[in-house]
Protein backbone atom coordinates (compact mmCIF):
# COMPACT_ATOMS: atom_id res chain seq x y z
CA UNK A 1 0.00 0.00 0.00
CA UNK A 2 1.30 3.34 -0.66
CA UNK A 3 0.11 6.56 1.37
CA UNK A 4 0.39 10.15 0.07
CA UNK A 5 -0.78 12.67 2.26
CA UNK A 6 -1.42 16.35 1.52
CA UNK A 7 -2.57 19.11 4.16
CA UNK A 8 -4.13 22.17 3.92
CA UNK A 9 -4.39 23.84 7.37
CA UNK A 10 -5.23 21.44 9.96
CA UNK A 11 -6.58 19.19 7.24
CA UNK A 12 -5.02 16.31 5.55
CA UNK A 13 -5.83 13.69 2.86
CA UNK A 14 -4.38 10.63 2.60
CA UNK A 15 -4.59 8.99 -0.65
CA UNK A 16 -4.27 5.48 -0.31
CA UNK A 17 -3.61 2.93 -3.14
CA UNK A 18 -2.93 -0.86 -3.13
CA UNK A 19 -3.88 -3.48 -0.30
CA UNK A 20 -4.60 -3.04 3.30
CA UNK A 21 -3.30 -6.13 4.58
CA UNK A 22 -2.41 -7.28 7.69
CA UNK A 23 1.57 -6.64 6.60
CA UNK A 24 0.52 -3.06 4.96
CA UNK A 25 -2.04 -1.84 7.61
CA UNK A 26 0.00 -1.01 10.51
CA UNK A 27 1.00 2.25 7.92
CA UNK A 28 -2.15 3.72 7.63
CA UNK A 29 -2.29 3.81 11.70
CA UNK A 30 1.01 6.02 11.55
CA UNK A 31 0.47 8.21 9.15
CA UNK A 32 -2.26 9.48 11.00
CA UNK A 33 -0.35 9.82 14.39
CA UNK A 34 2.72 11.51 11.95
CA UNK A 35 0.11 14.04 10.62
CA UNK A 36 -1.76 14.58 14.28
CA UNK A 37 1.75 15.39 16.06
CA UNK A 38 2.01 18.36 13.23
CA UNK A 39 -1.17 19.83 14.35
CA UNK A 40 -3.95 18.11 11.52
CA UNK A 41 -6.69 16.82 13.08
CA UNK A 42 -9.30 16.51 10.23
CA UNK A 43 -8.40 13.45 8.23
CA UNK A 44 -9.65 12.95 5.29
CA UNK A 45 -9.06 8.97 3.10
CA UNK A 46 -9.11 8.75 -0.16
CA UNK A 47 -9.76 5.08 -0.99
CA UNK A 48 -10.18 5.29 -4.44
CA UNK A 49 -7.25 3.35 -5.78
CA UNK A 50 -7.11 0.98 -2.50
CA UNK A 51 -8.06 -2.65 -4.46
CA UNK A 52 -8.33 -4.56 -0.86
CA UNK A 53 -8.65 -4.65 3.03
CA UNK A 54 -9.00 -6.93 5.56
CA UNK A 55 -9.99 -7.11 8.95
CA UNK A 56 -6.39 -5.86 9.97
CA UNK A 57 -6.77 -2.45 7.72
CA UNK A 58 -10.36 -1.84 9.40
CA UNK A 59 -8.50 -2.53 13.02
CA UNK A 60 -5.77 0.28 11.84
CA UNK A 61 -8.97 2.54 10.97
CA UNK A 62 -10.77 2.02 14.06
CA UNK A 63 -7.28 2.92 15.76
CA UNK A 64 -6.48 6.25 13.87
CA UNK A 65 -10.13 7.40 13.98
CA UNK A 66 -10.29 6.99 18.08
CA UNK A 67 -7.19 8.66 18.42
CA UNK A 68 -7.95 11.42 16.17
CA UNK A 69 -11.97 11.57 17.92
CA UNK A 70 -10.42 11.88 21.61
CA UNK A 71 -7.67 14.22 20.03
CA UNK A 72 -10.70 16.92 19.25
CA UNK A 73 -10.76 16.06 15.55
CA UNK A 74 -12.14 13.40 12.73
CA UNK A 75 -11.38 10.90 10.23
CA UNK A 76 -13.89 10.35 6.64
CA UNK A 77 -13.64 8.58 3.89
CA UNK A 78 -14.33 9.02 0.12
CA UNK A 79 -13.84 6.78 -3.08
CA UNK A 80 -15.16 3.80 -1.13
CA UNK A 81 -16.29 0.87 -3.98
CA UNK A 82 -15.67 -3.16 -4.61
CA UNK A 83 -14.84 -4.94 -1.85
CA UNK A 84 -13.43 -2.21 0.20
CA UNK A 85 -16.96 -0.51 0.23
CA UNK A 86 -18.42 -4.32 0.72
CA UNK A 87 -16.12 -5.14 3.88
CA UNK A 88 -16.64 -1.65 4.98
CA UNK A 89 -20.91 -2.11 4.77
CA UNK A 90 -20.47 -5.70 6.24
CA UNK A 91 -18.25 -4.66 9.08
CA UNK A 92 -20.77 -1.11 10.31
CA UNK A 93 -18.23 1.21 9.37
CA UNK A 94 -20.01 2.94 6.97
CA UNK A 95 -22.01 3.98 9.98
CA UNK A 96 -18.64 4.52 12.04
CA UNK A 97 -17.72 6.51 9.95
CA UNK A 98 -18.48 9.70 7.85
CA UNK A 99 -18.55 8.61 3.90
CA UNK A 100 -18.06 11.64 1.62
CA UNK A 101 -19.20 11.84 -2.32
CA UNK A 102 -15.15 12.96 -3.17
CA UNK A 103 -12.17 13.94 -2.22
CA UNK A 104 -12.94 17.70 -2.57
CA UNK A 105 -16.39 17.69 -1.07
CA UNK A 106 -14.88 16.33 1.86
CA UNK A 107 -11.92 18.69 2.05
CA UNK A 108 -14.88 21.74 1.58
CA UNK A 109 -16.89 20.54 4.34
CA UNK B 1 -17.94 -37.03 -1.92
CA UNK B 2 -15.65 -34.37 -2.80
CA UNK B 3 -12.55 -34.11 -5.13
CA UNK B 4 -9.44 -32.86 -4.07
CA UNK B 5 -7.62 -30.44 -5.57
CA UNK B 6 -4.60 -31.98 -6.10
CA UNK B 7 -1.31 -31.45 -3.86
CA UNK B 8 -1.99 -29.64 -0.74
CA UNK B 9 0.58 -26.86 0.93
CA UNK B 10 2.00 -27.23 3.83
CA UNK B 11 3.97 -24.45 5.79
CA UNK B 12 4.50 -22.70 8.73
CA UNK B 13 1.66 -20.88 10.99
CA UNK B 14 3.35 -18.03 10.70
CA UNK B 15 2.34 -14.27 9.00
CA UNK B 16 5.32 -14.25 6.96
CA UNK B 17 3.76 -17.61 4.61
CA UNK B 18 0.91 -15.16 3.70
CA UNK B 19 2.25 -14.67 0.64
CA UNK B 20 2.47 -17.68 -0.74
CA UNK B 21 -0.77 -18.71 0.92
CA UNK B 22 -2.23 -16.33 -1.21
CA UNK B 23 -0.03 -17.25 -4.44
CA UNK B 24 -1.54 -20.86 -4.04
CA UNK B 25 -4.88 -20.11 -3.44
CA UNK B 26 -5.23 -17.46 -5.81
CA UNK B 27 -3.64 -19.58 -8.76
CA UNK B 28 -6.17 -22.48 -8.14
CA UNK B 29 -9.53 -19.86 -7.84
CA UNK B 30 -7.82 -18.66 -11.74
CA UNK B 31 -7.71 -22.07 -12.59
CA UNK B 32 -11.57 -22.10 -11.95
CA UNK B 33 -11.88 -19.02 -13.57
CA UNK B 34 -13.25 -16.97 -10.41
CA UNK B 35 -14.62 -13.65 -11.27
CA UNK B 36 -12.82 -10.79 -9.62
CA UNK B 37 -15.41 -10.22 -6.58
CA UNK B 38 -15.12 -14.09 -5.69
CA UNK B 39 -11.37 -13.78 -5.95
CA UNK B 40 -11.26 -10.72 -3.53
CA UNK B 41 -13.31 -11.98 -0.89
CA UNK B 42 -11.69 -15.59 -1.55
CA UNK B 43 -8.06 -13.60 -0.93
CA UNK B 44 -9.58 -11.65 2.63
CA UNK B 45 -10.94 -15.36 3.68
CA UNK B 46 -6.98 -16.49 3.73
CA UNK B 47 -5.73 -13.97 5.19
CA UNK B 48 -7.93 -14.02 8.05
CA UNK B 49 -7.71 -17.87 8.39
CA UNK B 50 -3.82 -17.77 8.00
CA UNK B 51 -3.29 -14.27 10.94
CA UNK B 52 -5.96 -16.51 13.02
CA UNK B 53 -3.65 -19.76 13.12
CA UNK B 54 -0.47 -17.42 12.82
CA UNK B 55 -2.03 -15.65 16.36
CA UNK B 56 -3.47 -18.54 18.31
CA UNK B 57 -2.19 -21.99 17.35
CA UNK B 58 1.03 -22.15 18.38
CA UNK B 59 1.90 -20.30 21.44
CA UNK B 60 5.15 -21.38 21.95
CA UNK B 61 5.90 -20.93 18.29
CA UNK B 62 6.95 -23.49 15.48
CA UNK B 63 4.03 -25.62 14.10
CA UNK B 64 3.05 -26.12 10.77
CA UNK B 65 -0.21 -25.16 8.83
CA UNK B 66 -1.44 -27.23 5.76
CA UNK B 67 -3.63 -25.36 3.41
CA UNK B 68 -5.69 -27.36 0.37
CA UNK B 69 -8.50 -26.82 -2.31
CA UNK B 70 -11.28 -28.45 -3.26
CA UNK B 71 -14.31 -28.50 -5.30
CA UNK B 72 -17.02 -30.47 -5.37
CA UNK B 73 -17.84 -33.15 -7.62
CA UNK B 74 -20.75 -31.10 -8.53
CA UNK B 75 -18.68 -27.90 -9.31
CA UNK B 76 -21.26 -25.97 -7.15
CA UNK B 77 -18.75 -25.31 -4.44
CA UNK B 78 -15.15 -24.63 -4.27
CA UNK B 79 -13.87 -24.91 -0.41
CA UNK B 80 -10.21 -23.28 1.05
CA UNK B 81 -9.44 -25.89 3.95
CA UNK B 82 -6.89 -24.35 6.34
CA UNK B 83 -5.12 -27.36 9.09
CA UNK B 84 -3.17 -27.13 12.37
CA UNK B 85 -2.07 -28.87 14.75
CA UNK B 86 -2.05 -26.49 17.89
CA UNK B 87 -4.36 -25.51 20.54
CA UNK B 88 -7.67 -26.59 20.24
CA UNK B 89 -9.17 -23.18 19.00
CA UNK B 90 -12.76 -23.16 17.12
CA UNK B 91 -13.02 -19.72 15.71
CA UNK B 92 -16.83 -19.93 15.01
CA UNK B 93 -17.61 -19.84 18.98
CA UNK B 94 -16.41 -16.50 19.62
CA UNK B 95 -19.04 -14.06 19.61
CA UNK B 96 -19.51 -11.28 16.70
CA UNK B 97 -18.66 -7.85 17.71
CA UNK B 98 -21.31 -5.20 18.17
CA UNK B 99 -21.69 -3.67 14.59
CA UNK B 100 -24.07 -0.87 16.48
CA UNK B 101 -21.24 0.58 18.69
CA UNK B 102 -20.16 4.03 18.81
CA UNK B 103 -16.46 5.01 17.63
CA UNK B 104 -15.90 5.39 21.47
CA UNK B 105 -17.19 2.18 22.44
CA UNK B 106 -16.12 0.17 19.66
CA UNK B 107 -13.91 -3.30 20.33
CA UNK B 108 -11.12 -3.38 17.76
CA UNK B 109 -10.89 -7.35 18.36
CA UNK B 110 -12.78 -10.00 16.50
CA UNK B 111 -13.62 -8.14 12.87
CA UNK B 112 -11.50 -11.05 11.40
CA UNK B 113 -13.25 -14.51 11.98
CA UNK B 114 -16.70 -12.16 11.52
CA UNK B 115 -15.69 -10.78 7.70
CA UNK B 116 -15.01 -14.97 7.15
CA UNK B 117 -18.49 -15.61 8.14
CA UNK B 118 -20.00 -13.03 6.25
CA UNK B 119 -18.17 -13.42 2.77
CA UNK B 120 -17.76 -17.23 2.65
CA UNK B 121 -20.90 -19.18 2.36
CA UNK B 122 -20.66 -22.05 4.47
CA UNK B 123 -17.45 -22.23 7.43
CA UNK B 124 -17.43 -25.40 9.46
CA UNK B 125 -14.88 -26.38 12.14
CA UNK B 126 -14.02 -29.63 13.14
CA UNK B 127 -11.42 -30.87 15.43
CA UNK B 128 -9.70 -33.86 14.41
CA UNK B 129 -7.64 -36.05 17.10
CA UNK B 130 -4.73 -33.12 17.30
CA UNK B 131 -5.44 -31.41 14.49
CA UNK B 132 -8.28 -28.07 14.00
CA UNK B 133 -9.33 -28.45 10.73
CA UNK B 134 -11.72 -24.75 9.19
CA UNK B 135 -12.93 -25.21 6.05
CA UNK B 136 -14.80 -22.09 4.14
CA UNK B 137 -16.30 -23.02 1.10
CA UNK B 138 -17.86 -20.45 -1.75
CA UNK B 139 -21.10 -21.17 -3.80
CA UNK B 140 -20.10 -21.52 -7.34
CA UNK B 141 -22.42 -20.88 -10.25
CA UNK B 142 -22.85 -23.46 -13.42
CA UNK B 143 -19.86 -22.11 -15.04
CA UNK B 144 -17.80 -21.67 -12.40
CA UNK B 145 -18.58 -18.05 -12.08
CA UNK B 146 -20.75 -16.35 -9.28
Amino acid sequence: MDIQTRTVGTKALLTCTGRMDAVSAPRFESACAELLGQGCTTHVADLTGLEYISSAGLRSILAAGKRLKAAGGSLSFCGLSGMVDEVFRVSGFLKLFTIHPSADAALEG
Amino acid sequence: METTGGVSLRIPATLESLALVQDFVGSRGARLGLDAELAARLELVVEELVVNVGNYAYPQGGGDMEVDCLLTPDSARFCLILRDWGVAFDPLGREAPDLDAGLDEREPGGLGIFLVRELADECTYRRHGDMNEFRACFALAKDGRR
